[in-house]
């Protein structure tokens, strides 16, 4: 399954990409697609497209603030296929995560 | 109910995280423009040019703040009433009504800084959301967030604030300061007890924060010691762990090691999230320890007068810092605390219990190529 992400902590400069790599290392390992943006204090990072999103089953927002261009993920949310949750829920317990985005 | 506290708690961390790199400029200038003054008055005139630039930082922090907590609640239509009133709050301003309080000023002003410019970004960022919901004509909608919505949410709010909540937020924290200045002797080494203890708790997370915005409130006060404490026990949990890696290294295996080596690097440059990996792998025995250990830095630099002007910790601050032999002495001991503590209380390798440890442990090495990625990042 393909598997599109934000994540984006409070300063930006740790928990950002701790999160991204968690949750690439545990989708990768169980066989997904896996593409996450980091929206950092270097600003978007490895974003994604509308076309990379649409094409995505289910969509991570590991975020702790309000991030950028949050509209691109309208359809994905109206379709219930968003999961939005604290990045350090994500760094503690990806394995949990990942078995809540294969439910969907 | 939830999800109001939500939106809240996640409107001002993202005001937080736009504003964090506007106090760093504030804080690192004002602390270079110091250097061979005599610490009341910058004389030397490309001296004061960098404590202006200083100064130009912290006029507009506060308007950052305000403007990104209310993006954070309603999205950009919220942002330019944000930096409005975020800028009203932290201005004197003249209260209505009230008789000049004292003989030879002209008027009683009030000025709320930072606490009034959050309250004022909250109200701002809950009428813009309402206003988003209006249902209006097909003409309107393209002018509703560049005419409407800013206009009439700087009106409301911002007159709502002058005319009603202004003065009584105001007096409110005239009352706070006075407490706060106050504090001598054994109450303030329990302030920096508590400023450590919440740095450590949860390692870089909202309560370490809390604790940090607290210390910038004062800033504006030109109270620089809870700051001193704060900054001081930053560096404590990573380089305790590390030390602790150090004494006990057949009790932690070849990942702990390079996790060591990063919280180090990590402590030295103030980063208390370098502590996180040991506390994911053993919660219970870390965060105490943590806990206990920058509590006491913490105490130590405020009962011995450490003050900081700049909001960052870690040991390469330490030029910056007002008495820094205290500083680097407290933090010593909050290191030396950790590091033997957790040395002796960490369990050997070969005891039952353990094999559960190196269980975990095998997960680990994901954490180290995680953090040592955050440095180069």
């Amino acid at each position: 399954m393909k598997i599109v992400g934000v994540t984006a902590c409070m300063t930006g400069v740790a928990h950002t990409y701790m999160a991204k790599e968690a949750l690439e290392k545990e989708a990768r390992k169980r066989g997904h697609e896996v593409k996450v943006e980091t929206q950092g204090s270097m600003g978007i990072e490895s974003d994604l497209t509308q076309s990379e999103i649409d094409e995505a089953d289910v969509v991570v927002l590991a975020i702790a603030i309000e991030i950028e261009e949050a509209d691109r993920f309208d359809e994905k949310k109206s379709q219930g296929k968003l999961i939005t949750i604290d990045p350090s829920i994500l760094i503690k317990d990806p394995a949990k995560i990942v078995d809540r985005i294969e439910q969907l | 109910m939830k999800s109001f506290f939500g939106d809240l708690g996640k409107s001002l961390k993202t005001g937080v995280s736009y504003f964090l790199p506007v106090v760093v400029i504030f804080g690192i200038l004002t602390a270079i423009s110091q250097i061979g003054s005599n610490g009341v008055e910058v004389q030397d005139p490309f001296m004061s040019n960098i404590a202006n630039l200083a100064n130009a930082a912290s006029s507009v922090m506060i308007p950052v703040l305000a403007a990104y907590i209310a993006y954070g609640l309603a999205g950009r239509p919220a942002l330019a009433p944000g930096f409005v009133l975020g800028y009203v709050a932290n201005s004197e301003w003249t209260v209505p009504f009230l008789p000049a309080p004292e003989e030879g000023a002209t008027a009683a002003t009030m000025k709320t800084g930072f606490l009034g410019a959050m309250l004022l970004a909250i109200a701002i960022g809950f009428l813009v959301r309402w206003m988003k919901t209006w249902k209006v004509g097909k003409n309107i909608l393209p002018i509703m967030p560049i005419i409407i919505i800013p206009i009439i949410a700087t009106f409301i709010v911002g007159l709502v604030y002058v005319y009603v909540i202004g003065y009584p937020i105001y007096w409110i924290m005239e009352q706070l300061t006075g407490a706060l200045v106050a504090l001598n002797g054994v109450s303030a080494v329990a302030l920096g007890a508590a400023l450590g203890a919440m740095v450590a708790f949860d390692m870089g997370g909202p309560i370490n924060k809390t604790a940090a915005m607290f210390c910038l409130t004062l800033f504006s006060e030109e109270i620089y010691e809870p700051a001193g404490a704060f900054v001081c026990a930053v560096a404590v949990a990573p380089l305790g762990l590390a030390l602790s890696v150090l004494l006990a290294r057949k009790k932690y295996d070849t990942e702990d090691v390079s996790m060591g080596i990063t919280a180090a690097f990590m402590g030295i440059i103030g980063i208390t999230e370098g502590a996180i990996p040991f506390a994911v792998k053993d919660f219970k025995r870390v965060i105490p320890t943590i806990v206990v250990g920058s509590a006491i830095t913490g105490g130590i630099a405020m009962a011995t007068g450490v003050a900081s002007t700049v909001p960052h910790g870690g040991l390469i601050v330490t030029p910056l810092i007002t008495n820094w032999p205290m500083y680097l002495l407290a933090m010593a001991v909050g290191i030396v605390f950790v590091g033997v503590v957790l040395a002796f209380w960490k369990p050997n390798p070969e005891s039952p219990v353990e094999v559960e440890e190196i269980a975990v442990a095998t997960d680990g090495d994901e954490t180290v190529t995680v953090v040592s990625e955050t440095v180069t990042g």
